[in-house]
């Protein structure tokens, strides 16, 4: 096994030539993009947006087929590549047509899940930095939530991409979702969010229902298979006293928290670990919650928890047809790791860590190419891009076959528009 | 009450333009409703409306013209466009609502008829045609196959919990958004008291659609057509502040140096960021984007923008464990440039954004971890106390009132007021003598209310705030509504009610394009400069 190369992004615009002239997947690529061309003009009218060296932004790019998309990308090298909406007209045409005429037409339903939106609960990393303690978030983020886009919304076809550093996003590509208009995905997006609150909102979640709804409850039974081996044991959340504080100051009955407070500093504490914190706190809350004057939240627990766990997205992410995303396939130029397709089924076996860079994967093409010159192989199977070359081979041929049966495909859009 | 199809025959010009006009003037006052029924039925006592009442009569062949001229002429201006399809949605919410039992079970029947009609006439176009098939699926999906429509209005009626329709999501974004329906397989389950909702998804999206395809044909309009589309223009532009409306213009330009000093007049909104870009040296992308587009406002060209951030952004944070950070400037000023310079018009879709009302910011949703927004909304109550703490506020059982009750901008009038009876505080780093300052800022703070109400305002706290208690909860109704927006237009129409706010320093909301394409331009001018990843 080579050695793997330390990833350094002087070295980027000597890699990414390389990069993008062999391993690129072009032609997957091409294929989802274009939606099978229906309309023809699907793909010509793209936006994609490029950020180059000494960060050059230029945003309306778009191309006719695939063949001029991969001369442009190859001869720019972009550091990065973004993908908007499909417009009324050509995006690159843009400046010929009358500013009001132009307009953004369609666009996958995006989400955006941030590793520093969760700064506030997680004692090991803050910022960019993330680690196995903390990655457990992503986790749940992804099983809560492509189970809800899969259930209750009925996207099937959903590509799951991990962001190179601190997050991951997700591609709804779903005709239904395409042409959903901006109501429709902030319902989208509200529906999903139970976090809510900016930095001037300490608690963010308040469940004040009687009933849960089906959604909360789905997604607590998620969050509570995991929250003892990553809050206590991973995060070790109630370690201390300045975090016996910050979820004590979630709890809103006064003599429930004021009880809990004096526990926590009984000289029976000394040990401090989560374990036996998280116990006590369960303990007292379910006493409270059974006594005859218990006024407060029935879901104190649970509240604690999802503000702990549950999925952050940004609403405004989703919400714009307009939003441009980077795409899947870049490499990040802070880390070098490539953005690769997650399978959202396999995902506690996916390890952010393991995703391999541009230099490790040209490496690896290096040394293979040297043993095996087989040209007929294509060239990111050769390196450990292939599995999740693969994830996206398959969603690429999934919504393939939605649209073998046009005319199905015609009535149930019928039944489900958006203008 | 659906506009389906529009009504031919031949017409007097004086008629066509007195029906369009007085129209107009109706659906504004429509709009000035806001979502109570009874301010509704206060207007169609107005005598003024009633002398011209079978126009907005239902059904009624005015009614028709009217409604179809307005359609044609103000298709292709997005802000009016915006404005037509909440007014008139509107509207129709008003009359089903006025509708009794036995009316709305008639009026149902035979609107399902009607659809039949339109498509076995086989006359329309493959859109329309699609759009009556969706029509006539929702309405079958609400009759669950099997019932009369006397008992689906009974059921609507009686609220019964355990009866429910199924529909795609799509059709209640709103009920969804709430989690008030439960979802399956992308269809919701919607208790049947949500009948109006529905019908009224209905409304806007054939509009919409109508609206659309009047677009089509403004290559043809006839002079006589473009003449009085040019009178309801101005008519409606002096009623509503409308996206293409010059921003201020006589206003002394700020410059960086005066802004610490402005700053003391800030309204809080805003003046939380700024005093958090002093600290931290950095905001989050929307917290920039609604400071940037405020110093805007009151008046900082671009230049001077470009300086204070830059100059802003270069410093490291106080006391910021991860200082590592270091300046931010650094190495994205191109896309810092850009996303300033795309804020003022000068690149991209070279729109020239509005700073956010109070009704944008309010509907804002922070991300985690972000500033920005109302803080009347966006701040618990720990912080928002100390927001009034730190300004010597006594007085705050009132405010928190209000704010409780989702009256935001009354509960902000009247923070503003007791600021300003305090004693200028020597830390406001003021060093004109007190007299000359206030004059400034007023001056400068007042400039960009709306025209037409600079009148009525001698500083820049309204004299109606503390009266107009009823700018009430119903602003999340009309929120969580989002009335005129299939198209992808979000905001609600609160142009006057806002002008009347002590915190409208902020101006009045765009309608339509612009605004929208601020929320998608902005939202991300230059694929988000904080990128996520």
């Amino acid at each position: 096994m080579t050695e793997k190369s330390t990833y350094d992004a002087a070295s980027l615009p000597d890699l990414l030539p390389i990069y993008y002239k062999k391993l690129f997947p072009y032609g997957l690529y091409y294929r989802w993009l274009n939606y099978g061309g229906v309309p023809k003009s699907y793909f010509t009218n793209r936006e994609f947006s490029f950020t180059l060296k000494d960060d050059v932004y230029i945003r309306y790019q778009s191309f006719a087929d695939q063949q001029e998309m991969e001369k442009e990308i190859q001869k720019r090298c972009p550091y990065k590549i973004d993908i908007g909406a499909v417009f009324s007209h050509k995006p690159k045409d843009h400046k010929t047509v009358k500013a009001a005429a132009f307009q953004a037409q369609e666009k996958e339903l995006v989400f955006d899940i941030d590793m520093t939106d969760y700064d506030d609960v997680r004692t090991c990393c803050s910022g960019a930095d993330i680690c196995e303690k903390c990655w457990p978030l992503m986790q749940i983020a992804v099983k809560i939530l492509d189970r809800a886009l899969e259930e209750d919304f009925g996207f099937e076809h959903r590509l799951w991409v991990y962001s190179g550093r601190r997050g991951v996003h997700c591609w709804v590509c779903d005709e239904t979702a395409r042409k959903l208009s901006q109501n429709g995905r902030t319902a989208v997006a509200e529906y999903l969010s139970l976090v809510k609150g900016g930095e001037h909102q300490n608690k963010k979640i308040s469940l004040d229902t009687t009933r849960l709804h089906p959604f909360i409850s789905q997604s607590l039974e998620i969050v509570k298979a995991r929250f003892y081996d990553y809050a206590v044991k991973k995060q070790d959340f109630l370690g201390d006293e300045e975090n016996h504080k910050k979820v004590l100051s979630l709890i809103t009955d006064e003599t429930l928290r004021t009880e809990l407070e004096k526990n926590f500093t009984s000289k029976e504490y000394e040990e401090n670990t989560s374990k036996t914190a998280w116990a006590v706190l369960r303990k007292h809350v379910e006493t409270k919650k059974s006594e005859a004057n218990y006024k407060g939240s029935k879901y104190v627990l649970e509240e604690i928890m999802l503000q702990y766990c549950y999925p952050r997205l940004d609403v405004n992410v989703s919400k714009g047809v307009n939003h441009l995303l980077k795409s899947p396939f870049c490499v990040h130029p802070k880390t070098g790791r490539v953005c690769v397709p997650i399978d959202p089924k396999k995902i506690d076996e996916f390890d952010p860590m393991a995703v391999p860079t541009i230099s490790d994967i040209l490496e690896e093409l290096n040394s293979v190419e040297k043993e095996d010159s087989n040209k007929k192989t294509k060239e990111f199977n050769k390196t450990s891009l292939k599995e999740c070359t693969q994830v996206f081979e398959r969603f690429v041929k999934k919504l393939e076959e939605t649209w073998k049966g046009k005319g199905k495909m015609i009535e149930q859009s019928d039944m489900t528009m958006e203008f | 009450m659906y506009y389906f199809e529009a009504p031919r025959g031949i017409l007097s010009l004086k008629n066509f333009e007195t029906y369009a006009t007085l129209r107009l003037n109706f659906l504004s006052r429509v709009l000035k409703c806001r979502n109570d029924i009874n301010e509704f039925l206060a207007i169609t006592t107005d005598p003024e409306i009633v002398a011209a009442s079978d126009i907005f009569l239902e059904g009624s062949y005015k009614d028709l013209i009217s409604h179809f001229t307005l359609r044609l002429l103000l298709a292709s201006e997005s802000g009016a466009c915006s404005f037509l399809v909440q007014a008139e949605t509107r509207l129709f919410q008003f009359r089903l609502q006025c509708l009794s039992d036995t009316e709305l079970s008639r009026f149902l029947s035979f609107t399902e008829k009607r659809l039949n009609k339109i498509k076995k006439s086989g006359k329309t176009l493959y859109a329309e045609h699609s759009l009556v098939s969706y029509t006539q699926d929702i309405l079958y999906r609400v009759k669950s196959s099997d019932l009369s429509w006397k008992t689906v209005v009974a059921q609507c009626r009686e609220n019964r919990h355990h009866s429910f329709f199924t529909v795609p999501f799509t059709v209640v974004p709103h009920l969804v958004a709430k989690r008030i329906v439960t979802l399956h397989n992308g269809l919701a389950s919607v208790p049947y008291q949500y009948l109006h909702d529905v019908l009224r998804h209905c409304f806007e999206l054939n509009l919409i659609h109508g609206v659309q395809y009047c677009k089509s044909l403004q290559g043809n309009l006839d002079k006589r057509c473009r003449v009085l589309k040019h009178r309801l223009m101005i008519m409606l532009q002096s009623k509503f502040r409308l996206p293409d409306f010059p921003s201020t213009t006589a206003i002394s330009p700020l410059s960086q140096q005066d802004i610490l000093l402005e700053s003391g007049s800030f309204p809080p909104c805003m003046s939380v960021l700024f005093h958090s870009l002093q600290t931290n040296h950095q905001l989050h992308h929307h917290s920039r984007v609604q400071l940037t587009l405020f110093l805007k406002e009151i008046g900082m060209p671009v230049q001077e923008a470009l300086q204070f951030w830059k100059h802003q952004y270069s410093m490291a944070p106080h006391g910021d464990p991860r200082s590592g950070c270091g300046p931010k400037w650094v190495g994205k000023e191109r896309r810092y440039t850009y996303s300033i310079r795309h804020l003022y018009g000068l690149e991209g879709s070279q729109v020239n954004y509005r700073a956010h009302c109070c009704a944008s910011l309010q509907e804002f949703i922070p991300p985690c971890g972000s500033n920005g927004g109302c803080p009347f909304k966006h701040f618990d109550d720990a912080a928002l106390g100390q927001l009034l703490q730190s300004e010597d506020i006594m007085e705050t059982t009132d405010i928190l009132a209000l704010r409780a009750e989702n009256q935001f901008s009354c509960a902000c009038s009247l923070y503003l007021k007791r600021k300003a009876i305090k004693p200028l505080k020597s830390q406001s780093m003021c060093t004109c003598s007190p007299t000359k300052e206030p004059k400034a800022k007023k001056a400068r703070l007042e400039n960009h209310s709306p025209g037409i109400h600079n009148q009525e305002r001698d500083s820049f706290i309204g004299q109606r705030e503390m009266e107009d208690k009823h700018w009430s909860g119903d602003q999340s109704e009309v929120l969580g509504s989002r009335t005129g927006q299939g198209y992808s237009l979000t905001k609600t129409v609160k142009p006057l009610m806002n002008s009347k706010r002590a915190a409208d320093t902020q101006t009045i909301q765009n309608l339509g394009e612009s605004q929208r394409r601020l929320d998608m331009d902005t939202s991300n001018p230059c694929g988000n400069v904080d990128s996520s990843d």
